[in-house]
Protein backbone atom coordinates (compact mmCIF):
# COMPACT_ATOMS: atom_id res chain seq x y z
CA UNK A 1 0.00 0.00 0.00
CA UNK A 2 1.79 3.26 -0.90
CA UNK A 3 -0.60 5.54 1.33
CA UNK A 4 -3.37 4.75 3.63
CA UNK A 5 -6.04 3.82 1.42
CA UNK A 6 -5.13 2.88 -2.01
CA UNK A 7 -8.09 1.48 -3.02
CA UNK A 8 -7.59 -1.70 -4.92
CA UNK A 9 -4.93 -2.34 -2.14
CA UNK A 10 -7.15 -2.35 0.53
CA UNK A 11 -9.67 -3.86 -0.95
CA UNK A 12 -7.58 -7.20 -1.90
CA UNK A 13 -6.25 -7.03 1.97
CA UNK A 14 -10.00 -7.38 2.70
CA UNK A 15 -10.65 -10.16 0.43
CA UNK A 16 -6.99 -11.95 1.98
CA UNK A 17 -8.66 -11.20 4.91
CA UNK A 18 -12.02 -13.01 4.63
CA UNK A 19 -10.32 -16.06 3.61
CA UNK A 20 -8.75 -16.19 7.06
CA UNK A 21 -8.85 -19.46 8.74
CA UNK A 22 -11.12 -19.48 12.00
CA UNK A 23 -9.30 -21.09 14.71
CA UNK A 24 -9.94 -25.09 14.62
CA UNK A 25 -10.24 -24.99 18.60
CA UNK A 26 -13.12 -22.78 18.61
CA UNK A 27 -14.53 -24.87 15.20
CA UNK A 28 -13.81 -27.70 17.32
CA UNK A 29 -16.06 -26.25 20.33
CA UNK A 30 -19.04 -24.65 18.31
CA UNK A 31 -19.43 -28.22 16.43
CA UNK A 32 -19.72 -29.99 19.91
CA UNK A 33 -22.22 -27.68 20.96
CA UNK A 34 -24.27 -28.39 17.83
CA UNK A 35 -23.90 -31.46 17.96
CA UNK A 36 -21.77 -32.19 14.37
CA UNK A 37 -18.82 -35.02 13.77
CA UNK A 38 -16.57 -33.27 12.80
CA UNK A 39 -14.47 -36.57 11.71
CA UNK A 40 -17.46 -37.65 9.82
CA UNK A 41 -20.82 -36.21 7.62
CA UNK A 42 -23.04 -37.37 9.80
CA UNK A 43 -24.59 -34.35 12.33
CA UNK A 44 -27.34 -33.82 14.59
CA UNK A 45 -27.67 -30.28 15.21
CA UNK A 46 -29.06 -29.61 18.36
CA UNK A 47 -31.05 -26.68 19.75
CA UNK A 48 -30.66 -23.72 21.57
CA UNK A 49 -28.41 -23.16 25.04
CA UNK A 50 -30.95 -24.45 27.05
CA UNK A 51 -32.28 -27.06 24.80
CA UNK A 52 -28.78 -28.27 24.79
CA UNK A 53 -28.11 -28.43 28.25
CA UNK A 54 -31.36 -29.95 29.57
CA UNK A 55 -29.79 -32.93 26.89
CA UNK A 56 -27.37 -33.64 29.61
CA UNK A 57 -24.81 -34.15 27.81
CA UNK A 58 -21.03 -33.63 28.97
CA UNK A 59 -20.07 -31.35 25.73
CA UNK A 60 -23.57 -30.10 25.45
CA UNK A 61 -23.65 -27.03 27.66
CA UNK A 62 -21.41 -24.17 26.71
CA UNK A 63 -20.93 -21.06 29.03
CA UNK A 64 -23.91 -19.31 27.04
CA UNK A 65 -26.16 -22.37 28.01
CA UNK A 66 -25.68 -22.31 31.58
CA UNK A 67 -25.92 -18.67 32.20
CA UNK A 68 -29.24 -19.31 30.13
CA UNK A 69 -30.38 -22.16 32.82
CA UNK A 70 -29.27 -19.87 35.37
CA UNK A 71 -31.84 -16.98 34.35
CA UNK A 72 -34.80 -19.78 33.75
CA UNK A 73 -34.11 -20.96 37.32
CA UNK A 74 -33.85 -18.20 39.07
CA UNK A 75 -37.43 -17.36 38.69
CA UNK A 76 -38.20 -20.74 39.91
CA UNK A 77 -36.02 -20.16 42.87
CA UNK A 78 -37.52 -17.18 43.08
CA UNK A 79 -41.22 -18.27 43.23
CA UNK A 80 -40.31 -21.17 45.59
CA UNK A 81 -38.19 -19.26 47.67
CA UNK A 82 -41.61 -16.20 48.41
CA UNK A 83 -43.28 -18.92 48.96
CA UNK A 84 -40.51 -20.69 51.79
CA UNK A 85 -40.31 -16.98 53.23
CA UNK A 86 -44.16 -16.52 53.62
CA UNK A 87 -43.76 -17.85 57.26
CA UNK A 88 -41.12 -16.13 58.01
CA UNK A 89 -42.82 -12.85 56.72
CA UNK A 90 -45.58 -13.04 59.01
CA UNK A 91 -43.19 -14.14 62.18
CA UNK A 92 -41.42 -10.41 61.47
CA UNK A 93 -44.51 -8.97 62.45
CA UNK A 94 -43.36 -9.66 66.55
CA UNK A 95 -40.99 -7.07 66.32
CA UNK A 96 -39.53 -4.22 63.85
CA UNK A 97 -38.23 -4.91 61.24
CA UNK A 98 -34.32 -5.33 61.36
CA UNK A 99 -32.16 -2.41 59.60
CA UNK A 100 -31.22 -2.53 56.11
CA UNK A 101 -28.57 -4.33 56.09
CA UNK A 102 -26.91 -3.21 52.90
CA UNK A 103 -24.06 -0.58 52.40
CA UNK A 104 -26.26 0.10 49.20
CA UNK A 105 -24.60 1.82 46.31
CA UNK A 106 -27.26 0.84 43.68
CA UNK A 107 -29.57 3.81 44.99
CA UNK A 108 -32.05 0.80 45.97
CA UNK A 109 -33.05 0.24 49.44
CA UNK A 110 -33.37 -4.06 50.45
CA UNK A 111 -33.68 -4.40 53.97
CA UNK A 112 -32.95 -7.61 55.39
CA UNK A 113 -35.05 -10.40 55.88
CA UNK A 114 -36.20 -11.58 59.02
CA UNK A 115 -34.33 -14.21 60.15
CA UNK A 116 -35.19 -17.53 62.04
CA UNK A 117 -32.57 -17.13 64.72
CA UNK A 118 -33.52 -13.82 65.40
CA UNK A 119 -37.45 -14.68 65.99
CA UNK A 120 -35.77 -17.20 67.92
CA UNK A 121 -34.18 -15.04 70.36
CA UNK A 122 -37.04 -13.12 70.88
CA UNK A 123 -38.82 -13.46 74.33
CA UNK A 124 -42.10 -15.61 73.93
CA UNK A 125 -45.08 -14.87 73.07
CA UNK A 126 -46.28 -15.47 76.30
CA UNK A 127 -44.25 -12.81 77.82
CA UNK A 128 -45.00 -10.42 75.60
CA UNK A 129 -48.20 -8.48 74.20
CA UNK A 130 -50.14 -10.08 71.36
CA UNK A 131 -48.92 -9.10 67.91
CA UNK A 132 -50.12 -6.17 65.87
CA UNK A 133 -49.81 -8.55 62.81
CA UNK A 134 -52.12 -6.04 60.74
CA UNK A 135 -52.76 -6.49 57.30
CA UNK A 136 -50.74 -3.27 56.97
CA UNK A 137 -48.07 -4.73 58.64
CA UNK A 138 -47.65 -7.92 56.64
CA UNK A 139 -48.16 -5.98 53.56
CA UNK A 140 -45.33 -3.37 54.35
CA UNK A 141 -42.83 -6.63 55.16
CA UNK A 142 -43.47 -8.50 52.15
CA UNK A 143 -42.68 -5.10 50.24
CA UNK A 144 -39.22 -4.64 52.06
CA UNK A 145 -38.73 -8.39 50.86
CA UNK A 146 -40.09 -7.63 47.50
CA UNK A 147 -37.80 -4.77 47.56
CA UNK A 148 -34.65 -6.93 48.27
CA UNK A 149 -35.27 -9.15 46.03
CA UNK A 150 -35.63 -6.74 43.53
CA UNK A 151 -32.71 -5.08 43.77
CA UNK A 152 -30.72 -8.36 44.07
CA UNK A 153 -32.11 -9.72 40.80
CA UNK A 154 -31.12 -6.47 39.09
CA UNK A 155 -27.73 -6.93 40.35
CA UNK A 156 -27.39 -10.75 39.31
CA UNK A 157 -29.24 -9.96 35.82
CA UNK A 158 -26.41 -7.04 35.17
CA UNK A 159 -23.59 -9.96 35.98
CA UNK A 160 -25.64 -12.31 34.06
CA UNK A 161 -25.80 -9.79 31.01
CA UNK A 162 -21.67 -9.35 30.90
CA UNK A 163 -21.14 -12.93 30.56
CA UNK A 164 -23.39 -13.45 27.84
CA UNK A 165 -21.57 -10.79 26.73
CA UNK A 166 -18.61 -12.16 27.24
CA UNK A 167 -17.55 -9.50 29.92
CA UNK A 168 -15.84 -11.63 32.90
CA UNK A 169 -14.69 -8.63 34.41
CA UNK A 170 -18.13 -6.93 34.66
CA UNK A 171 -19.87 -10.33 35.46
CA UNK A 172 -17.33 -10.18 38.68
CA UNK A 173 -17.66 -6.74 39.51
CA UNK A 174 -21.78 -6.91 39.56
CA UNK A 175 -21.64 -10.43 41.91
CA UNK A 176 -18.43 -8.48 44.05
CA UNK A 177 -21.15 -5.86 44.52
CA UNK A 178 -24.13 -8.37 45.20
CA UNK A 179 -22.30 -9.81 47.84
CA UNK A 180 -21.41 -6.82 49.42
CA UNK A 181 -24.66 -4.81 49.33
CA UNK A 182 -26.46 -8.19 50.85
CA UNK A 183 -24.95 -10.20 53.54
CA UNK A 184 -28.10 -12.34 53.88
CA UNK A 185 -28.96 -12.24 50.40
CA UNK A 186 -32.05 -14.28 48.99
CA UNK A 187 -30.46 -15.07 46.05
CA UNK A 188 -27.01 -16.67 47.30
CA UNK A 189 -27.74 -19.66 45.17
CA UNK A 190 -28.26 -17.45 42.16
CA UNK A 191 -24.98 -15.59 42.95
CA UNK A 192 -23.23 -18.37 43.54
CA UNK A 193 -23.71 -20.54 40.29
CA UNK A 194 -22.85 -17.26 38.53
CA UNK A 195 -19.55 -16.73 40.17
CA UNK A 196 -18.49 -20.14 38.87
CA UNK A 197 -19.26 -19.30 35.69
CA UNK A 198 -17.49 -15.96 35.67
CA UNK A 199 -14.50 -17.29 37.33
CA UNK A 200 -14.54 -20.07 34.71
CA UNK A 201 -14.90 -17.62 32.02
CA UNK A 202 -12.12 -14.83 33.52
CA UNK A 203 -10.11 -18.63 33.32
CA UNK A 204 -9.82 -18.50 36.79
CA UNK A 205 -10.25 -22.32 37.25
CA UNK A 206 -9.14 -22.96 40.87
CA UNK A 207 -11.36 -20.69 42.27
CA UNK A 208 -14.24 -21.63 40.45
CA UNK A 209 -13.93 -25.22 41.49
CA UNK A 210 -13.37 -23.90 44.90
CA UNK A 211 -17.00 -22.06 44.79
CA UNK A 212 -18.35 -24.81 42.54
CA UNK A 213 -17.53 -27.18 45.78
CA UNK A 214 -18.78 -25.12 48.43
CA UNK A 215 -22.04 -24.21 46.41
CA UNK A 216 -22.21 -28.37 45.98
CA UNK A 217 -21.79 -28.51 50.29
CA UNK A 218 -24.07 -25.43 50.61
CA UNK A 219 -26.83 -26.09 48.55
CA UNK A 220 -27.01 -29.57 47.04
CA UNK A 221 -30.48 -29.94 45.86
CA UNK A 222 -29.82 -26.80 43.85
CA UNK A 223 -31.39 -26.59 40.20
CA UNK A 224 -28.15 -24.44 39.29
CA UNK A 225 -26.09 -27.55 39.83
CA UNK A 226 -26.35 -28.89 36.37
CA UNK A 227 -25.49 -25.16 34.65
CA UNK A 228 -22.20 -25.27 37.30
CA UNK A 229 -21.15 -28.32 36.50
CA UNK A 230 -21.18 -27.33 32.45
CA UNK A 231 -18.99 -24.22 33.18
CA UNK A 232 -16.65 -26.53 34.76
CA UNK A 233 -17.03 -29.21 32.39
CA UNK A 234 -15.94 -26.27 29.70
CA UNK A 235 -12.42 -25.86 31.70
CA UNK A 236 -10.23 -27.06 28.87
CA UNK B 1 -26.73 -28.38 -1.31
CA UNK B 2 -28.86 -31.15 -3.20
CA UNK B 3 -31.79 -32.66 -1.94
CA UNK B 4 -33.39 -31.79 1.30
CA UNK B 5 -35.40 -34.53 3.61
CA UNK B 6 -33.10 -37.27 5.18
CA UNK B 7 -29.70 -35.93 3.60
CA UNK B 8 -30.47 -32.46 5.12
CA UNK B 9 -28.63 -33.24 8.47
CA UNK B 10 -25.45 -34.38 6.59
CA UNK B 11 -25.46 -31.33 4.65
CA UNK B 12 -25.78 -29.56 7.66
CA UNK B 13 -22.43 -30.45 8.94
CA UNK B 14 -21.05 -30.51 5.42
CA UNK B 15 -21.67 -26.48 4.90
CA UNK B 16 -20.88 -26.01 8.57
CA UNK B 17 -16.91 -27.38 7.97
CA UNK B 18 -16.84 -25.61 4.60
CA UNK B 19 -18.11 -22.03 5.55
CA UNK B 20 -16.97 -22.18 9.52
CA UNK B 21 -14.31 -19.29 8.33
CA UNK B 22 -16.63 -17.69 6.19
CA UNK B 23 -19.15 -17.14 8.88
CA UNK B 24 -16.76 -16.23 11.40
CA UNK B 25 -14.68 -13.77 9.59
CA UNK B 26 -18.26 -11.92 8.28
CA UNK B 27 -18.82 -11.89 12.19
CA UNK B 28 -15.70 -10.26 12.80
CA UNK B 29 -15.72 -8.12 9.83
CA UNK B 30 -18.92 -6.64 11.03
CA UNK B 31 -17.22 -5.62 14.31
CA UNK B 32 -17.97 -8.52 16.54
CA UNK B 33 -15.50 -8.89 19.44
CA UNK B 34 -13.33 -11.25 19.36
CA UNK B 35 -14.32 -12.85 23.02
CA UNK B 36 -18.25 -13.20 21.70
CA UNK B 37 -17.48 -14.53 17.75
CA UNK B 38 -17.41 -18.45 19.00
CA UNK B 39 -21.42 -17.45 20.64
CA UNK B 40 -22.30 -15.61 17.89
CA UNK B 41 -21.14 -18.18 15.27
CA UNK B 42 -23.22 -20.79 17.16
CA UNK B 43 -25.89 -18.49 17.13
CA UNK B 44 -25.26 -18.37 13.45
CA UNK B 45 -25.54 -21.82 12.72
CA UNK B 46 -28.02 -22.46 14.90
CA UNK B 47 -30.37 -19.99 12.63
CA UNK B 48 -29.18 -21.43 9.66
CA UNK B 49 -29.71 -24.68 10.88
CA UNK B 50 -33.93 -23.66 11.50
CA UNK B 51 -34.32 -22.92 8.03
CA UNK B 52 -31.79 -24.76 5.95
CA UNK B 53 -34.95 -26.10 4.32
CA UNK B 54 -35.49 -22.52 2.84
CA UNK B 55 -32.06 -22.33 0.91
CA UNK B 56 -32.67 -21.97 -2.77
CA UNK B 57 -30.32 -24.23 -4.19
CA UNK B 58 -30.51 -22.36 -7.56
CA UNK B 59 -28.50 -19.89 -5.95
CA UNK B 60 -25.05 -19.39 -4.37
CA UNK B 61 -24.84 -20.24 -0.65
CA UNK B 62 -22.60 -17.79 0.84
CA UNK B 63 -24.65 -14.60 0.50
CA UNK B 64 -27.10 -16.75 2.18
CA UNK B 65 -25.41 -17.58 4.75
CA UNK B 66 -24.03 -14.08 4.95
CA UNK B 67 -27.04 -12.56 5.52
CA UNK B 68 -27.75 -14.75 8.74
CA UNK B 69 -24.51 -13.02 10.27
CA UNK B 70 -25.20 -9.62 9.14
CA UNK B 71 -28.68 -10.06 10.80
CA UNK B 72 -26.81 -11.77 14.04
CA UNK B 73 -24.20 -8.56 14.44
CA UNK B 74 -26.87 -6.57 13.84
CA UNK B 75 -29.08 -7.64 16.64
CA UNK B 76 -25.97 -7.74 18.64
CA UNK B 77 -24.54 -4.41 18.26
CA UNK B 78 -27.89 -2.70 19.11
CA UNK B 79 -27.18 -4.10 22.50
CA UNK B 80 -25.78 -1.05 23.98
CA UNK B 81 -23.59 -3.40 26.76
CA UNK B 82 -21.45 -4.82 23.72
CA UNK B 83 -18.02 -3.72 23.28
CA UNK B 84 -17.50 -2.86 19.49
CA UNK B 85 -14.47 -3.72 18.34
CA UNK B 86 -11.72 -2.78 15.83
CA UNK B 87 -12.19 -5.36 13.76
CA UNK B 88 -9.42 -7.70 12.95
CA UNK B 89 -7.70 -6.90 16.27
CA UNK B 90 -5.93 -9.71 17.53
CA UNK B 91 -6.51 -11.91 15.27
CA UNK B 92 -3.36 -12.23 12.75
CA UNK B 93 -2.77 -15.44 11.28
CA UNK B 94 -0.14 -17.39 12.04
CA UNK B 95 0.56 -19.47 9.15
CA UNK B 96 3.66 -19.32 6.75
CA UNK B 97 4.79 -16.19 9.34
CA UNK B 98 6.65 -14.18 7.07
CA UNK B 99 9.77 -12.35 8.46
CA UNK B 100 9.09 -9.59 10.99
CA UNK B 101 9.51 -6.58 9.35
CA UNK B 102 7.21 -7.83 6.48
CA UNK B 103 4.99 -9.08 9.21
CA UNK B 104 4.57 -5.21 10.57
CA UNK B 105 3.89 -4.20 7.53
CA UNK B 106 1.53 -6.05 6.24
CA UNK B 107 -0.29 -5.80 9.99
CA UNK B 108 -0.54 -2.09 9.72
CA UNK B 109 -1.89 -2.59 6.01
CA UNK B 110 -4.60 -4.97 7.63
CA UNK B 111 -5.37 -2.69 10.31
CA UNK B 112 -5.73 0.59 7.45
CA UNK B 113 -8.27 -1.85 5.42
CA UNK B 114 -10.29 -2.95 8.49
CA UNK B 115 -10.40 0.64 9.37
CA UNK B 116 -11.76 1.95 6.65
CA UNK B 117 -14.39 -0.93 6.88
CA UNK B 118 -15.38 -0.37 9.95
CA UNK B 119 -16.13 3.44 9.15
CA UNK B 120 -18.85 2.23 6.93
CA UNK B 121 -22.40 1.76 8.58
CA UNK B 122 -23.67 -1.81 9.29
CA UNK B 123 -26.60 -2.11 6.77
CA UNK B 124 -23.86 -0.09 3.76
CA UNK B 125 -20.97 -2.31 5.16
CA UNK B 126 -23.08 -5.80 4.87
CA UNK B 127 -24.05 -4.62 0.78
CA UNK B 128 -20.36 -3.46 0.34
CA UNK B 129 -18.48 -6.49 1.77
CA UNK B 130 -21.07 -9.14 -0.13
CA UNK B 131 -20.81 -6.77 -3.66
CA UNK B 132 -16.80 -5.20 -3.47
CA UNK B 133 -15.27 -7.89 -1.54
CA UNK B 134 -17.20 -11.30 -1.86
CA UNK B 135 -17.78 -10.40 -5.46
CA UNK B 136 -21.86 -11.11 -5.40
CA UNK B 137 -23.65 -9.21 -8.20
CA UNK B 138 -26.05 -6.46 -6.68
CA UNK B 139 -29.16 -8.36 -7.48
CA UNK B 140 -28.08 -11.76 -5.55
CA UNK B 141 -26.59 -8.92 -3.00
CA UNK B 142 -30.40 -7.79 -2.60
CA UNK B 143 -31.80 -11.14 -2.63
CA UNK B 144 -30.08 -12.78 0.18
CA UNK B 145 -30.08 -9.67 2.68
CA UNK B 146 -34.05 -9.17 1.55
CA UNK B 147 -33.56 -5.78 0.63
CA UNK B 148 -34.82 -4.02 -3.16
CA UNK B 149 -32.45 -3.80 -5.71
CA UNK B 150 -32.81 -0.06 -5.59
CA UNK B 151 -32.13 0.04 -2.15
CA UNK B 152 -28.76 -2.00 -2.34
CA UNK B 153 -27.41 -0.17 -5.14
CA UNK B 154 -28.53 3.18 -2.66
CA UNK B 155 -26.34 1.38 0.05
CA UNK B 156 -23.63 0.63 -2.31
CA UNK B 157 -23.28 4.24 -3.09
CA UNK B 158 -23.38 5.49 0.55
CA UNK B 159 -20.76 2.86 1.12
CA UNK B 160 -18.18 4.04 -1.46
CA UNK B 161 -19.02 7.24 -0.02
CA UNK B 162 -18.21 6.32 3.51
CA UNK B 163 -14.74 4.94 2.38
CA UNK B 164 -13.73 8.01 0.49
CA UNK B 165 -14.59 9.56 3.74
CA UNK B 166 -12.48 7.03 6.07
CA UNK B 167 -9.71 7.33 3.19
CA UNK B 168 -9.41 10.95 3.28
CA UNK B 169 -9.27 10.91 7.20
CA UNK B 170 -6.47 8.32 7.28
CA UNK B 171 -4.77 10.41 4.99
CA UNK B 172 -5.29 13.35 6.75
CA UNK B 173 -3.72 11.38 10.03
CA UNK B 174 -1.05 10.15 8.17
CA UNK B 175 0.10 13.49 6.00
CA UNK B 176 -0.61 12.26 2.92
CA UNK B 177 -2.31 14.31 0.08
Amino acid sequence: MNGPGDRQDWLEILRRDRETPAPEAAMARVATRLGIDTTSAASLPRGRPATAAKLGGAHIAGMLAAAFIAGGATGMLLQARLGRDRGARIASVHAPMPPAESTERSGATPAAPASPSAVDSRPSVASRPPPAATPATIVAAARNQQTQLDAERALLDGARGALVSGDSDAALRALDRHARTFRRPLLAEEHDALLVQALVRAGRYDEARARAEALRHKFPQSLLLPAVDAALASIP
Amino acid sequence: MQARAPAVRSEFGTVFREHFSYVWNSLRHFGVHASDLEDLTHEVFLRVHERFDECDQSRPLRPWLFAFAYRVAAAHRRLARHRVEVIGAGVDPVADAPPADELLVRREERQVALQILEDIELDRRAVFILHEIDGFPIPEVAGALRIPVATAYSRLRLARRDCAAAVRRLRLARGVR
